[in-house]
C-alpha cells in the first residue's frame, strides 16, 4: 500500500518534470524562431512598405513584449491550439498529426529493419566473441554507423528503384513506397543496436543462471532465446527509447530523399516558409513523443525491475 | 519583330486575331524558348487522354494563386487557373487574349471585352463581377465598398499587389465588360494581368481566404483532384473546356510531385518515374543526358548584379557609424571610371563555362534575353584587369579600395559565383568582405541608408516596370543610384502606350545602364530541364519560368 503510493507520487513526479521541459522546448522554440529573423519581414514580400510589415505584425501579435508573447501562446497551447497554419489556413496541430502516421509508419518499418538485423548479428557477435565474425560484425556495426542516411538512399534508389526497378524510387501511399526509406531509417539504429545487445549479452552469458541453464543440458540455442536474450532485451529496450530522437531526425533527412510525404517534409517546408505555427506544432508533437516515451520508459522500469528505488 | 499586342479602341477584334496570328508566326522565328519537343501532338477529337507526371522541385506554397510565387507553385496554378490576358510561352511580349477576348487602352482606363459562357469549375460563372473580384483582392480592397481593407488580419499582403499601383478603381460596365480606371498609364499592368488568376466571388466568400489555400477553383484547364501536400497533386482535365489561345489540354491527368531532392528528382525521371522534371542542376545535365532523357534550357530572365552605392552615400547612405573605408568605397563607386573598372575587371565568360556548365548567359547590361528592353547590339565589356587597373588609377585608386559587399543567405546557389566576383575584383586591388544576412536583414539594411557599399542582387521581372526598373530611378525602392537621363526615360517607357516606341525608350534604358555601370553584371541563368526521350510530344518550358502543360501529349 505504502509502496503503491510511492510509485504513484514518483510517477506524478516524473510527469510534472516532463511537463517543464515541455514548457522549456516551446519557449526556447517561441526565442529561436524569433531571433532568427523578423518573421514578418520573412513572410512579406520584400518590396512591402514598412507600414505594411508593422501592421502585418500588430495582426500576428508581434509587436508585444516576449514574455507577453509566449504566455498568450502557452496559454493556447494547453488547449491544443497552437495558431493557424500559414501554409494551409488550417490548426496547425491538426496538419501536424495529420503527418503522424506516415511518420510513424516509417519508424515502424525502420524499427522492424533494426531489430531483424540486429538481434541476429549482435547474438552472433556475442556467441562468436573474439572470432572473425565478431570482427565482421563489429566492422558492419562501423561501416553502417558511417555511411550517412541521403547516402544510402541513393545507392538503394539506384540499385534497386532504377536499376532492379523493383521498387518506387520516392513518394508514399503504399507499402511498397515505405520498404526503402524504412530501411534506411533502420540500418541507422542498426550498429547501435549490435553493440548493446552484443555487450549485454556478453554480460548475461556470465551469469549463473546462464551456466545453471547449460547445466541442465538445454542446446545453445534454447539458451540464447529462452533466457540469455530475454534478459539481455533491457538496456536494448532503453537505448531503443532512447533513440527515438536520432530515429525522427534520421527521418527528416530520409523523407527528403524520398520525398516521403511525414513529419519531417512537412517540418522543413514549414521552416522554409516560416510556417511559425506548424514549426512550434512539430516541436511539441515531437518533444511530446520523446517525454511520453521516457515516462514509459521510467513506469516501466518501476514494473520490471523492481531494484530501480522510488528515491526522493 | 514581335511586339506587345497593345489593341487601340480602333481595332477590331478580326485584327486582333490577325495581329496575334502574325506575332505568333514571328515569335516561332526568333521565340528565346527552344521549339517543343518530339513531333507536335495531333490533338485527339475524343478529348484528352492518358496521365502526366511532372517533378517540381518544391510543393506549391499554397492552392491560392495570390499568394503562389515560385515558379513550382506557379506550375500547378497555370494549369488551375486563367487570367484575363495570357502571355505567350515562348515570348513574353506577346500577349494573347483570355478570359478577355479584346482589350483598348488609353492613359486613363484599360477596357476589357470578357469571353462568355465560361464557368469556374463549381459552376460559377465567370464575368466580369469576378473579374473586379479578383483584381481587388490582390489590392486589398473591399470590393463591397471599393475603399482599403482597414483590418490587418483580413488582408492578403500578396505581393502581385505591387503591380496595381496605377489602378483607381474597377468598374462592372455590363456582365462582359470590365474597365479598370487608371491614375495614370502603366505599361506593366497588361503583363501584369497575365499573372493574375481569376477566382470565383461566391466560392471565395464561402471559404473565405484561409479555405482558399487549399480550395482552388478556377475556370482553368485542369480541376484539382487530390492534393496530398509534399506528396502529389492530382489534376485531371475540366469538363468545362474552351479554346484557349494559350494552349489545349491534350492530357486526361496530370501529377504534379513535389521531390526536393535532386538526385532523386533524376532517378525518377530516369527510371520512368515522371517524364518531366524541374531545375535539373547544370552540373547533372551529363548525368540526366547519360541515363537516356533530354536537357532542355532557356534564358529565363534570372540574373545576378552587384548594385553599387553610386549616388555618393546621397540620400540613402547617411548611417553616422560609417567607416573611413566604408566611405572611401562610397565615394569611389561614385565615380563611373571605377564602376566601368569593375565590371571590366570579372570574367563572365569563364563564370558561364566554369559555374554553369554553359547553361548561362554574360550580361552586357541591365536587361538579359527574354527580357522587353534586352538589346543583342550592346557591346560587352572586355574582360581586361590591367585596363580596369589603369581606369582605377586614372579616377586616383592606384591601389584599389575596401568594400563590403551584402549577400542574401538566401542566394546560396550563387555563393560560387560571387566568390569568384571577389577573386576577380581583388586582382585589381578592390578588396571586398561579404557580409552575409538573411533576407530580412538584408533588404532591411539596403532599405534603411546603412553604409553598405555593394549589394548582390537576383532579379527576374515580368515586365521592366514589375520590380524590373526601381533600383535604378532616383529615390526608388532600394535605389541607390541618381541620374536625371536614366529617371527620364524610366519614366517615359513606363507611360509609354506605344510597344515599339517603349522597345525603344528600353534600349536606351539598357544602353544607359551599360555606359553608366550602376552595377557589376553578372550572368543571366537558364532553367534547365529533364524530359523522357520518348512519350512526351509537344513540350516546350514557359518563358515565365513555370511549366505549362498545355499542348503536351503523353504516348507514342
Amino acid at each position: 500500500m505504502a509502496e503503491g503510493r510511492g510509485v504513484a507520487a514518483y510517477i506524478a513526479r516524473r510527469i510534472a518534470y516532463q511537463a517543464i521541459v515541455l514548457v522549456g522546448v516551446a519557449f526556447l522554440v517561441h526565442v529561436l524562431i524569433l531571433l532568427s529573423a523578423d518573421p514578418a519581414r520573412a513572410l512579406l514580400p520584400p518590396t512591402t512598405s514598412p507600414e505594411a510589415v508593422e501592421a502585418f505584425r500588430r495582426a500576428q501579435g508581434w509587436d508585444q513584449p516576449l514574455p507577453v508573447q509566449f504566455a498568450a501562446f502557452l496559454a493556447r497551447a494547453v488547449q491544443g491550439d497552437f495558431g493557424t497554419s500559414i501554409r494551409f489556413g488550417q490548426p496547425a496541430l491538426g496538419v501536424v498529426l495529420e503527418r503522424v502516421p506516415a511518420t510513424l509508419g516509417l519508424g515502424v518499418v525502420g524499427l522492424a529493419v533494426a531489430l531483424a538485423i540486429a538481434v541476429p548479428l549482435g547474438s552472433l557477435a556475442a556467441l562468436r566473441r573474439g572470432t572473425w565474425i565478431d570482427g565482421a560484425v563489429r566492422g558492419f556495426a562501423v561501416l553502417g554507423a558511417s555511411v550517412p542516411g541521403f547516402v544510402l538512399g541513393q545507392v538503394l534508389i539506384l540499385v534497386v528503384a532504377v536499376g532492379l526497378r523493383a521498387l518506387p524510387v520516392s513518394g508514399g501511399g503504399s507499402i511498397a513506397h515505405l520498404v526503402l526509406p524504412g530501411f534506411v531509417v533502420g540500418v541507422a539504429s542498426t550498429p547501435g543496436l549490435i553493440r548493446i545487445l552484443r555487450a549485454s549479452l556478453l554480460e548475461v552469458y556470465g551469469r549463473d543462471y546462464i551456466r545453471t541453464a547449460f547445466a541442465k543440458g538445454l542446446s545453445a540455442r534454447a539458451v540464447l532465446l529462452r533466457h540469455a536474450l530475454r534478459n539481455a532485451a533491457i538496456p536494448v529496450v532503453t537505448f531503443l527509447a532512447f533513440d527515438i530522437a536520432g530515429l525522427l531526425s534520421g527521418v527528416i533527412i530520409v523523407e527528403r530523399v524520398f520525398a516521403y510525404p511525414g513529419m519531417g517534409q512537412l517540418a522543413v517546408q514549414a521552416i522554409s516558409g516560416r510556417d511559425l505555427p506548424v514549426i512550434q506544432a512539430f516541436v511539441f508533437v515531437t518533444a511530446l513523443t520523446i517525454v511520453v516515451t521516457n515516462l514509459l520508459l521510467d513506469v516501466v522500469y518501476t514494473r520490471i525491475d523492481p531494484r530501480i528505488r522510488v528515491a526522493r | 519583330m514581335t511586339s506587345s499586342i497593345v489593341v487601340s479602341s480602333r481595332r477590331s477584334t478580326a485584327a486582333l486575331l490577325a495581329a496575334v496570328l502574325v506575332a505568333a508566326a514571328c515569335a516561332s522565328a526568333t521565340s528565346p524558348t527552344p521549339p517543343p519537343v518530339g513531333a507536335s501532338p495531333t490533338p485527339e477529337p475524343t478529348g484528352p487522354t492518358g496521365t502526366l507526371t511532372i517533378a517540381l522541385s518544391a510543393d506549391t506554397e499554397s492552392m491560392d494563386p495570390h499568394r503562389v510565387y515560385q515558379k513550382a507553385g506557379l506550375s500547378i496554378m497555370d494549369a488551375l487557373f486563367d487570367t484575363l490576358i495570357a502571355i505567350d510561352r515562348a515570348d513574353r511580349s506577346i500577349l494573347l487574349p483570355g478570359l478577355a477576348e479584346t482589350w483598348t487602352t488609353s492613359p486613363e482606363a484599360i477596357e476589357l471585352t470578357l469571353r462568355g459562357g465560361v464557368t469556374f469549375s463549381n459552376g460559377e460563372p465567370f464575368d466580369a463581377e469576378a473579374a473586379r473580384f479578383s483584381i481587388l483582392r490582390v489590392m486589398d480592397i473591399d470590393p463591397a465598398t471599393g475603399q482599403p481593407i482597414a483590418d490587418d488580419a483580413l488582408k492578403l499582403n500578396s505581393d502581385y499587389s505591387r503591380s496595381y499601383g496605377a489602378v483607381t478603381s474597377v468598374e462592372v460596365v455590363d456582365p462582359l465588360t470590365l474597365r479598370i480606371n487608371l491614375s495614370r498609364w502603366d505599361a506593366g499592368l497588361l503583363p501584369a494581368l497575365a499573372t493574375l488568376a481569376m477566382l470565383p466571388p461566391e466560392h471565395a466568400a464561402a471559404v473565405g481566404n484561409e479555405g482558399l489555400k487549399t480550395q482552388p477553383v478556377g475556370t482553368g484547364p485542369y480541376v484539382l483532384s487530390e492534393w496530398i501536400p509534399d506528396d502529389h497533386a492530382t489534376l485531371v482535365a475540366s469538363d468545362f473546356p474552351w479554346d484557349r489561345e494559350r494552349g489545349k489540354a491534350l492530357v486526361q491527368e496530370v501529377i504534379f510531385r513535389p521531390i526536393p531532392d535532386v538526385s532523386t528528382r533524376i532517378s525518377e525521371l530516369t527510371s520512368g518515374g515522371v517524364q518531366i522534371a524541374q531545375d535539373i542542376p547544370v552540373d547533372q545535365a551529363a548525368a540526366v543526358e547519360a541515363g537516356g532523357a533530354r536537357i532542355v534550357s532557356f534564358d529565363d530572365g534570372r540574373h545576378t548584379e552587384i548594385w553599387l552605392t553610386a549616388d555618393k552615400g546621397g540620400q540613402l547612405a547617411t548611417s553616422g557609424d560609417a567607416t573611413p573605408a566604408q566611405l572611401q568605397a562610397i565615394e569611389a563607386l561614385s565615380k563611373v571610371e571605377v564602376r566601368t573598372a569593375l565590371n571590366m575587371a570579372v570574367d563572365r565568360q569563364a563564370y558561364v563555362d566554369a559555374l554553369f556548365n554553359g547553361f548561362a548567359t554574360p550580361m552586357t547590361h541591365a536587361f538579359v534575353p527574354g527580357d522587353i528592353g534586352y538589346t543583342p547590339v550592346i557591346e560587352p565589356w572586355p574582360f581586361d584587369p590591367d585596363g580596369a587597373r589603369l581606369l582605377l588609377a586614372g579616377a586616383g585608386y592606384p591601389d584599389g579600395f575596401e568594400a563590403d559587399l551584402d549577400v542574401c543567405t538566401c542566394d546560396a546557389a550563387t555563393s560560387d559565383l560571387i566568390a569568384a566576383v571577389q577573386a576577380d575584383l581583388a586582382r585589381i586591388g578592390v578588396r571586398t568582405t561579404i557580409r552575409e544576412a538573411e533576407i530580412g536583414a538584408f533588404n532591411g539594411a539596403w532599405a534603411s541608408g546603412a553604409t553598405n557599399p555593394m549589394r548582390a542582387s537576383r532579379l527576374s521581372f515580368l515586365d521592366p516596370n514589375i520590380y524590373g526598373l526601381f533600383w535604378l530611378h532616383t529615390g526608388g525602392l532600394l535605389s541607390r543610384f541618381s541620374d536625371p537621363e536614366m529617371d527620364r526615360f524610366v519614366d517615359e517607357q513606363a507611360a509609354q502606350m506605344d510597344p515599339a516606341r517603349r522597345r525603344e525608350l528600353l534600349h536606351k534604358v539598357a544602353a544607359l545602364t551599360h555606359d553608366l555601370a550602376p552595377a557589376i553584371f553578372l550572368v543571366g541563368f537558364q532553367s534547365v530541364y529533364g524530359v523522357a526521350a520518348t512519350g512526351v510530344t509537344g513540350w516546350q518550358p514557359h518563358i515565365l519560368g513555370h511549366i505549362s502543360v498545355l499542348d503536351t501529349a503523353v504516348g507514342g
